[in-house]
């Protein structure tokens, strides 16, 4: 049980860190001017859902993994 | 050391927090996802929602920092949730961390929960610790 919180901690750790670091949402939270945003959003949409589902789910996942740490 | 189902219980609190903050999280996700993009890039999500899921995270952390602390089991590691999550909750004025950090933290945690060896159940190394040769 240990094991699997470890891997699932790190699982959805790296599911966040790949959404992080896709470049449209690199490119959107390294700038305050919202035209700017608007254009690297509408540039590329569907790499923007995606990135949101990966930082979302890759969330719930690293939380999920803090209670099978604690199933012993 | 204090009584293991109390711990049980606090390791409990403690993975709630974290998932209320992941839900928040995930609210968040989904109205970026959701709206239009001239809504996300000219219109503002809650900061209700951005506070939760600071405040509600980093408590997870210092919370399952003093479970890790008072079972006896991974004191360092412990020590270092209490310590980051302590210096987190310092953040809330300043808001200068991205939420990215967060799963460093979890990461950490992760691979430590890997490293380390399982903690042992009740009364399955009773006649190793002194020294006998388990049957």
């Amino acid at each position: 049980m240990q094991r699997l919180a470890g891997v699932t901690l790190i699982a959805g750790s790296l599911l966040f860190f790949v959404g992080a670091v896709t470049p449209v949402n690199s490119r959107v939270f390294s700038t305050d001017d919202p035209l700017l945003k608007l254009r690297y959003i509408e540039e590329d949409p569907e790499t923007w859902d995606l990135a949101m589902t990966l930082l979302g789910s890759g969330g719930l996942i690293a939380a999920i993994g803090r209670y099978r740490s604690q199933g012993h | 050391m204090t009584n293991r189902p109390i711990l049980g219980g606090i390791g409990y609190g403690a993975a709630t927090l974290a998932t209320g903050g992941a839900l928040s999280w995930v609210i968040i996700s989904s109205i970026r996802i959701a709206r239009s993009p001239f809504e996300v890039a000219f219109g503002d999500i809650s900061p209700w929602l951005f506070g939760t899921y600071r405040v509600l995270t980093r408590a997870a952390f210092v919370v399952f920092g003093v479970v890790l602390l008072l079972s006896g089991y991974a004191r360092r590691l412990g020590w270092m949730l209490i310590i980051v999550g302590a210096m987190m909750f310092a953040d809330l004025v300043a808001l200068v961390l991205p939420p990215f950090v967060h799963y460093v933290v979890f990461l950490i945690l992760g691979a430590a929960l890997l490293i380390l060896r399982p903690r042992p159940r009740p009364g399955s190394l009773g006649t190793a610790h002194e020294g006998e040769p388990l049957p």
